[in-house]
């Protein structure tokens, strides 16, 4: 399978991150990521990830599906999200992550055979690890493949219901508990749940199996390895941001057009749109700033001022502010009257 | 501060070329240097608790404690212990409760903290101790005790009318608008390199170095890189390498530590050479503190005594957590309300958001309500003429009354046709001719006490609401009865509001 259509959610999420910037969309469509054309921009990246934290990572996804999940699936039955005493778990998850699959394509196939068990009640697992989906139809280019980290099973009348978890090594500090990292992990689980719907659509197993819109995140006790359940979380809304997402992100696509063999130049040459939040995900974004500074564009006081002044720089509203000349349509003047009554309490 | 006019301000520092003050006082309560210590902590990415921990009291030399492995607990449990004494001792904690009244000019011991991660690790310490159960009977008592410190001064850190916990770059942020992205005036030593003279394109250049230099509880990437074979050196190897391995940890580790405490320490210098007068609302809100303090010196004391401890999420007690939200609300309300009077910059905010009024007294009277109460009651006329949220039956303060408790009911707003209101408001407690208040002021501030009141309202109805789902079967009802009535003050009504 094609590299190019791995780490799906990863791309997307970088597209959502900032959608007007075509830069951004070419990078997350093609898979040519940002740091590679910083690097080539002479930018040394800032980002990247600590070693420590791929262990504790890698350790504490091992801690939650040991002895065939059975910490996981305490607190499950615990929380209700299944029945008590409840037995099975098939692990999808790769070799170098601690599972059973030699490849990408075989934890896929495996996936989607497992899926048509359970639809007509030959399996009867009801966890599962790494269930690793292809989106059909090329939403992005030129295909799309989601691994979920977690997944609970659950009988229903017409079959069974399918709730998506997504596994996170931060604490959960109850109501203190981070809301970006929260949002974060909502939105993944989001994500997984638009692809099964899509996956169990296309294998014509609408029928038999259903997807909760209701999801779990398993956290990390402060200090320690034991997991925290955050069940009962609502995924409606971030299935169809998701929905709403991929679609958009596909029609950007059939626009753009971008050829993967020239991904650089084409991203080089694609305009750009800084605003606040590439500060956080993007390492390019120090090039875009620096061209945002030198044009004195309103972007580079924040999201807030940039909505204030729309296209007005603020180079000319220096201008305007030293009475050199007259504001030449009314926003401009509206503008200017704002600073104005603010500098009042100020020695202009 | 509304969010347009903060933005409003972000622009104009921008055309000025440098941070602006975004008040004329300094509204934070800085204690004497011997009674702030600066904390700084370290983390190892994934973990949530620290790996090493510094402190620094007055100008004394830095304490810094680190372990090679922090993934160790015992090695951990016992740096936080270390950490927790001194801050105990710090804070005067003692095990004995006392009924006495904190004295007026008692000193308020302060923590200093640089930034919102070290807020997190107070909060993940107390999360992780406070309330631990398992281990050697005198670390277990100090990790609790320790717990609960940390947890107090990270619900204090959230309070505006609370001093015993600061974090510096919020403080700054507070005194000062600075031209650039909201998001990197989150880094302390941006907004340090922001402050000092020079054009806008080198304060902004000086911003994007300092930027570059990681100043919160993570290590970079390329920092924890290098660290690694230390730490599997120690883990893994014999006497002698482990012994090499854990000096140059604690030597990086130090560094690291120091960098961070130093930041906090400029962060305080670059505070004193604002040279703002202080707000009278800094006194307040010291006093505020010192009171707090003493009440979690009793918590403390009753918990030593065999009481449960708070919990320091919010889920497991929605009540607690409910009832807290709404007192802190009003004490974010309140301390907005306090800043007022002593600063025309924060008034005109408030003014321009409708949330107060500003006028002359016009109109002084005594009202007689049967039978014999007497109402003050006063007409106030405002030049402003913008929009007004303010509303006929709310309670308004005015800061500089000298009764604190004293609220203004409005009464009736009335448009004058060529510009400006009369506002006629009454004191909500009955006064004597010999106590009229705002005797001598022509110009006041009245600004909105509604919401605070109803908070507190809403603060004691939600443990009415306790009172009715009350089981004596429950064993934590006790705790949150004696709570209620000692701790929190959560009665149904404060005893010196009248009810209108």
């Amino acid at each position: 399978m094609a590299s190019g259509s791995q780490d799906t959610r990863r791309r997307f999420e970088q597209w959502a991150r900032n959608p007007r910037c075509h830069a951004n969309a070419v990078s997350a469509i093609v898979n040519f990521p940002m740091r590679m054309v910083a690097e080539a921009e002479g930018v040394k990246a800032q980002f990247g990830q600590s070693p420590f934290a791929l262990i504790r990572g890698r350790q504490f996804e091992e801690g939650v599906f040991l002895d065939d999940a059975s910490r996981l699936r305490d607190q499950l039955e615990a929380s209700g999200v299944i029945a008590c005493g409840t037995t099975g778990f098939v692990d999808f998850r790769l070799q170098n992550n601690g599972g059973p699959m030699p490849s990408l394509d075989a934890a896929i196939e495996a996936s989607l055979d497992w899926l048509r068990d359970l639809a007509a009640g030959r399996a009867q697992q009801t966890i599962a690890s790494g269930l690793s989906l292809r989106i059909p139809g090329g939403v992005m280019l030129p295909e799309a493949t989601l691994c979920i980290d977690a997944l609970a099973v659950r009988p229903t009348q017409s079959g069974s219901e399918l709730v998506v978890g997504e596994i996170k090594v931060y604490p959960d500090r109850g109501g203190y508990t981070d809301t970006t990292q929260l949002a974060t992990s909502r939105a993944q689980a989001g994500m997984y749940g638009h692809a099964l719907q899509i996956t169990l659509k296309a294998a014509n197993l609408e029928g038999s199996l259903s997807v909760s819109e209701r999801g779990f995140l398993v956290l990390s006790h402060s200090g320690s390895n034991r997991i925290r359940l955050r069940h009962d979380e609502d995924l409606r809304a971030q299935i169809q941001r998701a929905r709403d997402g991929l679609r958009q992100l596909s029609e950007v696509a059939q626009q753009l057009r971008p050829n993967p063999d020239s991904a650089l130049a084409v991203i080089q040459s694609a305009p750009t749109s800084y605003c606040e939040s590439c500060v956080s995900f993007c390492e390019r974004a120090s090039i875009c700033r620096a061209h945002a500074v030198a044009e004195e564009r309103p972007e580079i006081l924040g999201d807030a001022v940039k909505q204030l002044m729309g296209d007005m720089s603020l180079a000319r509203l220096r201008q305007l502010m030293s009475n050199n000349t007259e504001p030449s349509n009314a926003h401009e003047q509206e503008v200017l009257e704002m600073i104005r009554e603010i500098a009042e309490g100020y020695d202009v | 501060m509304s969010e347009d006019r903060s933005t409003r301000r972000r622009i104009l520092a921008y055309l000025k070329g440098r941070p602006l003050p975004l008040v004329e006082s300094m509204p934070l309560h800085i204690s004497d240097p011997a009674d702030r210590m600066v904390i700084a902590f370290l983390r190892m990415a994934g973990e949530s608790l620290p790996w090493a921990i510094g402190w620094k009291i007055a100008d004394g030399p830095a304490r810094i404690l680190s372990v090679p492995e922090p993934r160790n607990r015992d090695l951990v449990s016992s740096m936080v212990a270390e950490f927790g004494d001194a801050l105990i001792s710090h804070l005067g904690i003692d095990s004995i409760p006392t009924d006495e009244e904190p004295i007026p000019d008692e000193r308020l011991p302060q923590v200093w903290i640089g930034g919102p991660t070290d807020l997190d690790m107070l909060h993940l310490i107390a999360l992780r101790f406070a309330r631990a159960r398992r281990g050697n009977d005198n670390l277990l008592s100090r990790l609790n005790c320790c717990g609960r410190c940390c947890h107090e001064l990270f619900e204090c850190a959230g309070n505006p009318f609370r001093a015993n916990c600061v974090v510096a770059s919020q403080a700054l942020r507070t005194v000062l608008v600075f031209p650039t992205e909201p998001i990197r005036t989150m880094h302390l030593g941006y907004l340090l390199a922001m402050i000092p003279d020079g054009t806008l394109h080198q304060r902004l250049s000086r911003g994007e170095i300092a930027e570059s230099v990681a100043l919160s509880t993570s290590l970079t990437p390329d920092v924890e890189r290098g660290l690694e074979p230390l730490v599997t050196a120690w883990s893994k190897g014999g006497d002698a390498e482990r012994e090499s391995a854990r000096l140059e940890l604690d030597c990086i580790l130090a560094k690291e530590v120091t960098r961070r405490l130093d930041s906090v320490g400029a962060a305080l210098q670059a505070l004193g050479n604002l040279k703002l007068p202080v707000s009278p609302s800094a006194t307040s809100i010291r006093t505020q503190s010192i009171r707090a303090l003493q009440m979690f010196k009793n918590y403390n004391a009753r918990v030593v005594g065999g009481e449960p401890s708070r919990s320091p999420e919010t889920d497991h007690d929605p009540l607690f957590a409910a009832s807290h939200f709404l007192q802190l609300d009003a004490d974010r309300q309140e301390a907005a309300g306090e800043l007022l009077h002593n600063d025309s910059l924060a008034l005109s905010d408030a003014v321009h958001n409708g949330k107060a009024i500003c006028g002359d007294v016009v109109k002084r009277e005594l009202i007689t309500i049967p039978p014999r109460t007497l109402r003050v009651r006063l007409t106030v006329q405002t030049a402003d003429f913008g929009p007004l949220r303010l509303r006929e039956g709310d309670w308004t303060h005015c800061p500089i009354d000298t009764n604190s408790s004293l609220r203004w009911v409005i009464q009736s707003i009335d448009e004058i046709p060529n510009g400006g209101r009369l506002v006629v408001l009454q004191a909500n407690k009955p006064l004597g001719v010999d106590q009229e208040p705002l005797q001598g002021s022509k110009r006041v501030v009245f600004h909105e006490a509604s919401e605070p009141e109803l908070r507190r309202r809403l603060a004691a109805m939600v443990w009415d609401l306790d009172d009715r789902l009350k089981s004596d079967a429950l064993p934590s009802r006790a705790f949150l009865a004696r709570l209620r009535g000692q701790d929190r003050g959560h009665t149904p009504l404060p005893s010196d509001v009248e009810d209108d």
